[in-house]
């Protein structure tokens, strides 16, 4: 469809548009993020970019930040227009607090410009419980979860009362209850007539609360549709290129076992006894704080156990959670994050040159080269060469952490069978994730916890959304409701 | 669908980083090489092999010891005890030779014990009992400058008395000693950092610890490493400065810890953890020991001392940051 | 009865006024308490106050009943200095002695001394301003003239020279002035450069270094500082042929520099005179007699090599006591 009919429908309903871009590009080196890109936001829309790893969906809301400097092309927006931006990285200044972050540089200010602490508090609370976010307004940012660091963000750009509101891949660290409460906001933040640019990965959202969709591939744009005439078999498609056929999982036999956990307590976890054999998937599901990453740690000893025992067969290796600040360092280039930590003594940098090359074929890493610098990779890239560096160590048993936040659909695939290729391998794998439809695709059991316990083991036959979310949640009653943002919002 | 692009080696920040360093020094060189320019002929006060080795001599106090601050930066701490220890240093070696009776080699090695023992202290501080770097070295800065008083009371050490002017270890002139050894430490620790696990690690914890440990480094072996290194290193300044200088002092290297930690982040490292270089360090104290030379070849120069370098270190660290931006 | 775990109340209280009275009660049940001089030098590094050090306490032990408290900042850091005077004020000592390091700095807190009863003596670095009783040291502007017509002799009138100093003292500073009123005197000697060193020993070896390259042809140095004498190695870049070099300051190892010919004039203080004058002195005026003047110059010691035996013996004499 082309821009100018995409613009004719809405002009007479909705008035100006917040934000026109024209030919937008950005260049990092070698690679152009973004490719004379043309786009409209207009006010009451939820105009949504979706596209895979790399399309440049992050770029492009950077360069309408502000964030990044446009190498080609304009963007206008009308004088005055508030714009607040939430980025994928829940990165904050860890010794902030909660508050302070919110009122940053817009304090609440009384006679003699000093600061009003209470009405900050006071209108912290309520921000917070706007977007369902049950942090203490007193906590330092880094004793806040990942959820509630995006929540926190949200809730900031909420109190800049914007008039574009640019929002990347909000659900992504977000769980199903939370999710509902921040599409309620953005419901009401287009009832007050702002415009929100919503970047996902996760098309059912989409198809749940966009007004408009835009897809990217390679940093261009290939189309922008109102949300009700394309399916989600067509939006995959332009964004990949190709047609994805849906994966099913094979059946394999088990073998020995290479994770006993018997009645382990780690953090604040207890009475966890779990076995895990050659060529099994096993899902840790739980809300946020339910304990799995610290089960994770405790299995590869980042963690003390405080009881019970382990037998490992060898060692295990694990990909983090949180990319950004627990996996990947900025300061060293792809290939010396790839080599982390490097055997041996010495190091031999044109055999890893190659290994490099070979790892980014097989993984289809987006990069310029092996000596890229970290920044240059988008989101799933990283996701990718911090798998890369997993599967390098031809490790015994692979321990997953929310291995596809952040990541789409094309991507989201190839990782998920590289998953069904090491199980099948052999290795054995726990993945721990917050992404149901992911643990029932992939996984043979799923473990759910809940505040610290065992709440229940499902078997792939078992196992559904509901009884998931049942177990983790610890109601008795289903908690999963599929969004009725655009109902409630008509 | 991913099409490759074209492969291109991305590293230039680093590596240009080191090679600015060669050129300010290069440029700062040739710039005073120009305006000491005797007028009307004559022997070149400046630029000559007799001024480029006082300049080694006197910026290996400062480049040995930087070395090991380098190390310490790209792990994401900082020390700030080098001149203390130097001063320790020069007073242990002193104090054994002089009063001891002790053999040169023997107190030259209880010298750089000296600083193996006060890296270690810091390394339990950081490590064990989770200071902050800035903190625990600044305890042992005071414990190490303090140990120095307390042993000289005062006084000093006078080892030229006990050493012949002719002292030549190894056929090499005393004189050379300094240049060589911070040379031969340059070489040994740019192939720690640059061609050893040890090395990526090192830099590995200081750009990012976390992720660092959750990939599998030995943090804290890395820690241990750089705080004892950047000790024993501080110590054999001050045993070097001891031995050619003559003299064991307690009240020697007084803010040298500062111009160390300047020549480390002229030389490429960065405050903030992750990126170090140890050529780099070595080269930012010859650039701060070529413009103390040149002031002292200023009428009146030496009098802009601290002044100079303070203004000198800002303007090449700008530079740096603007250029290093640009970049990326 | 109440127990603080194994030692009981009662006991505990008993225990601490016994500890109370005998920390309390320094005098001894006969005879009258020792009276308690603070000596304060610049810095505790400096090599020349360890003789003040010996010469006060050697003087306490003659005089009898004296009990010297020598305390200074580890480094010559002047707000230091001034917080150990006013500690010892505090503490209301008998008397101090200080060699100041900024004596307008300090000339208040000598003021509230004074003022308070406690009498104040300066010794080598004064502090011209205040209430002080008394000051011993060198004229340093003498002293500084002697160093200047001491090179200036040597060099037979002519010749290009080159100064070191150190910014900041003010001892320092007037034997600058000294020397410069001294050379002045001596149209054909030109000063070529004055070098600040910033106290920094390692700072005076590279700029007689760089010095030396700078000007070759230089005929002369002059330190009004004992830096270079400390740090012999600092010297090897001087050929002693072609070029002289006087210095401040006699102590050891000074005077084997003038025997090795390294260096060829030396102007020295009454290091031990320090201590033992600032003690007499803070003794008379206990006893009742107050200085009749304020200024006691102690005279300088110029030596040079054909009287440096005969010095080293009456240095000898000195350390030990055996000669006021």
């Amino acid at each position: 469809m082309r821009r100018e009919e995409a613009c004719q429908r809405y002009d007479q309903t909705l008035g100006q548009p917040l934000l026109v871009g024209a030919g937008i590009s950005v260049r990092y080196h070698a690679t152009a993020a973004l490719d004379e890109v043309d786009l409209d936001v207009y006010p009451g829309e939820v105009h949504a970019v979706v596209g895979e790893n790399g399309a440049g969906k992050s770029t492009l809301l950077r360069g309408i930040a502000g964030a990044v400097r446009l190498s080609a092309g304009s963007i206008r927006v009308p004088v005055g227009t508030r714009i607040e931006w939430v980025p994928q990285e829940t990165e904050l200044p860890p010794d902030l607090r909660v508050s302070e972050w919110l009122f940053l540089a817009r304090e609440l200010r009384g006679k003699l410009r000093r600061l009003r602490q209470r009405a900050m508090q006071e209108a912290t609370s309520a921000a917070l419980a706007a977007v369902g976010c049950t942090a203490d307004p007193q906590a330092s940012l880094r004793s806040l979860a990942v959820t509630q660091r995006k929540q926190v963000q949200l809730a900031r750009a909420l109190c800049g009362r914007p008039d574009l509101l640019l929002l990347d891949e909000p659900t992504a660290v977000l769980g199903q209850a939370e999710t509902q409460v921040l599409f309620g906001a953005v419901c009401a933040q287009r009832k007050r007539g702002s415009g929100i640019l919503y970047v996902s990965h996760r098309l059912e959202e989409v198809r749940a609360i966009a007004d408009r969709v835009t897809v990217l591939r390679d940093g261009r744009r290939v189309s922008t549709d109102p949300i009700t005439a394309v399916d989600t078999a067509t939006l995959v498609r332009r964004m990949v290129g190709r047609d994805l056929a849906p994966r099913v999982r094979g059946g394999a036999p088990l073998g020995s076992a290479a994770l006993e956990l018997v009645k382990v307590a780690v953090a604040h976890v207890r009475g966890l006894s779990l076995t895990v054999r050659r060529g099994e998937v096993v899902g840790l599901a739980g809300l946020v704080g339910a304990g799995r990453s610290e089960v994770l740690e405790g299995i590869t000893g980042l963690r003390p156990l405080r009881s019970g025992h382990m037998k490992l067969g060898e060692a295990p290796v694990l990909v983090p959670e949180d990319r950004a600040s627990k996996g990947l360092i900025r300061t060293l280039n792809l290939r010396h994050n790839l080599f982390l930590p490097s055997p041996g003594w010495r190091l031999h940098p044109r055999r890893e040159r190659t290994e490099a090359r070979h790892w980014i074929e097989r993984l289809r890493i987006r990069a310029p080269g092996s000596e890229a610098v970290i920044d240059s990779l988008s989101g799933g890239n990283q996701q990718k060469l911090l798998l890369a560096r997993a599967l390098r160590r031809q490790p015994a048993l692979l321990l997953l952490d929310e291995p596809t936040a952040g990541v789409d659909v094309a991507v989201k695939a190839e990782i998920h069978d590289l998953i069904r290729q090491l199980a099948e391998a052999g290795a054995p794998v726990v993945l721990a994730s917050s992404d149901l439809p992911e643990l029932l695709a992939l996984c043979d059991r799923i473990l759910v916890l809940h505040d610290g316990e065992v709440a229940g083991e499902l078997t792939a036959g078992e196992a559904s959304e509901t009884r998931l979310a049942a177990l983790m949640t610890g109601a008795a009653v289903s908690a999963v409701a599929s969004p009725q943002s655009r109902a409630e919002s008509e | 669908m991913t099409a490759p692009l074209p492969v291109r080696r991305v590293a230039l920040p680093r590596l240009v980083s080191g090679w600015s360093a060669a050129l300010i020094l290069l440029l700062e060189f040739g710039f005073f090489a120009l305006v000491l320019a005797p007028r009307g002929g004559g022997p070149h006060t400046f630029a000559n092999a007799g001024n480029v080795a006082l300049i080694l001599k006197y910026s290996s106090i400062y480049g040995i010891a930087a070395i090991g601050a380098s190390m310490i930066i790209g792990a994401g701490g900082i020390d700030l005890a080098p001149g203390a220890v130097i001063a320790l240093a020069s007073v242990v070696t002193g104090d054994l030779f002089v009063v001891g009776g002790w053999p040169l080699w023997a107190a030259c090695l209880a010298g750089v014990g000296v600083g193996l023992g006060s890296g270690a202290l810091a390394a339990v501080l950081v490590i064990a009992a989770s200071l902050p770097p800035f903190i625990a070295t600044l305890g042992v800065m005071g414990i190490t400058r303090g140990a120095a008083f307390l042993i000289t009371e005062g006084r000093f050490y006078d080892l030229s008395a006990r050493l012949a002017p002719e002292t030549a270890p190894l056929g090499i002139a005393l004189s050379f000693w300094p240049g060589v050894i911070m040379l031969v430490l340059t070489i040994v620790f740019q192939m720690i950092m640059r061609r050893t696990a040890l090395g990526r690690h090192i830099l590995a914890t200081g750009g990012n610890e976390v992720a660092a440990r959750y990939a599998g480094v030995r943090v804290k072996r890395v820690k241990a490493f750089v705080y004892v290194s950047g000790g024993a290193l501080a110590a054999l300044s001050g045993v070097v400065l001891a031995v050619v200088q003559g003299q064991g002092k307690a009240d020697v290297a007084g803010g040298y810890e500062l111009d160390i930690i300047a020549a480390a982040v002229v030389g490429g490292a960065s405050l903030s953890g992750g990126r170090a270089s140890v050529v780099g360090a070595v080269i930012g104290s010859l650039i701060f020991g070529v413009l103390r030379n040149a002031l002292a070849q200023f009428p009146r120069g030496t009098f802009l001392d601290r002044l100079i370098l303070g203004v000198a270190v800002l303007v090449i660290v700008v530079m740096d940051r603007l250029a290093t931006r640009e970049r990326s | 009865m109440d127990k603080l775990g194994i030692v009981d109340l009662k006991s505990a209280i008993a225990a601490l006024m016994l500890l109370a009275m005998a920390t309390g009660c320094s005098r001894p049940a006969d005879g009258p308490r020792k009276l308690r001089f603070a000596i304060i030098p610049k810095a505790l590094h400096i090599p020349v106050f360890d003789y003040a050090r010996t010469g006060a306490e050697r003087a306490a032990q003659r005089l009898g009943g004296i009990d010297i408290l020598w305390r200074g900042p580890e480094t010559t850091d002047e707000i230091r200095q001034k917080e150990i005077l006013e500690s010892f004020i505090a503490q209301r000592v008998d008397g101090v002695a200080i060699s100041c390091l900024n004596g307008d700095l300090l000339t208040d807190a000598i003021d509230r001394a004074v003022d308070g009863g406690i009498p104040v003596v300066t010794f080598d670095s004064d502090a011209p301003k205040s209430k002080r009783l008394a000051f011993y040291g060198v004229n340093d502007i003498e002293a500084g003239r002697a160093l200047g017509d001491g090179l200036a002799g040597l060099l037979g009138g002519r010749g290009r020279v080159a100064l070191i100093t150190s910014l900041g003292a003010d001892n320092l500073q007037k034997r600058l002035d000294g020397a410069r009123e001294a050379l002045a005197r001596y149209p054909e000697v030109h000063i070529v450069e004055t070098y600040d060193i910033r106290d920094d020993a390692l700072r005076v070896a590279e700029v007689i270094a760089v010095g030396t390259q700078r000007h070759p042809d230089l005929d002369g140095w002059l330190s009004v500082g004992g830096w270079p004498v400390f740090m012999r190695n600092a010297l090897d870049p001087i050929d002693p042929a072609h070029t002289k070099f006087v210095a401040f300051d006699t102590i050891p190892p000074a005077p084997d520099l003038l025997r090795s010919g390294k260096v060829q004039l030396l102007v020295g203080q009454k290091y031990f005179g320090w201590g033992e004058e600032s003690v007499r002195l803070l003794k008379a005026i206990h006893d009742g007699e107050q200085p009749a003047e304020v200024y006691h110059y102690s005279g300088i010691d110029v030596v040079t090599r054909d009287n440096v035996d005969a010095y080293a013996e009456q240095w000898k004499r000195w350390e030990s006591g055996t000669q006021d």
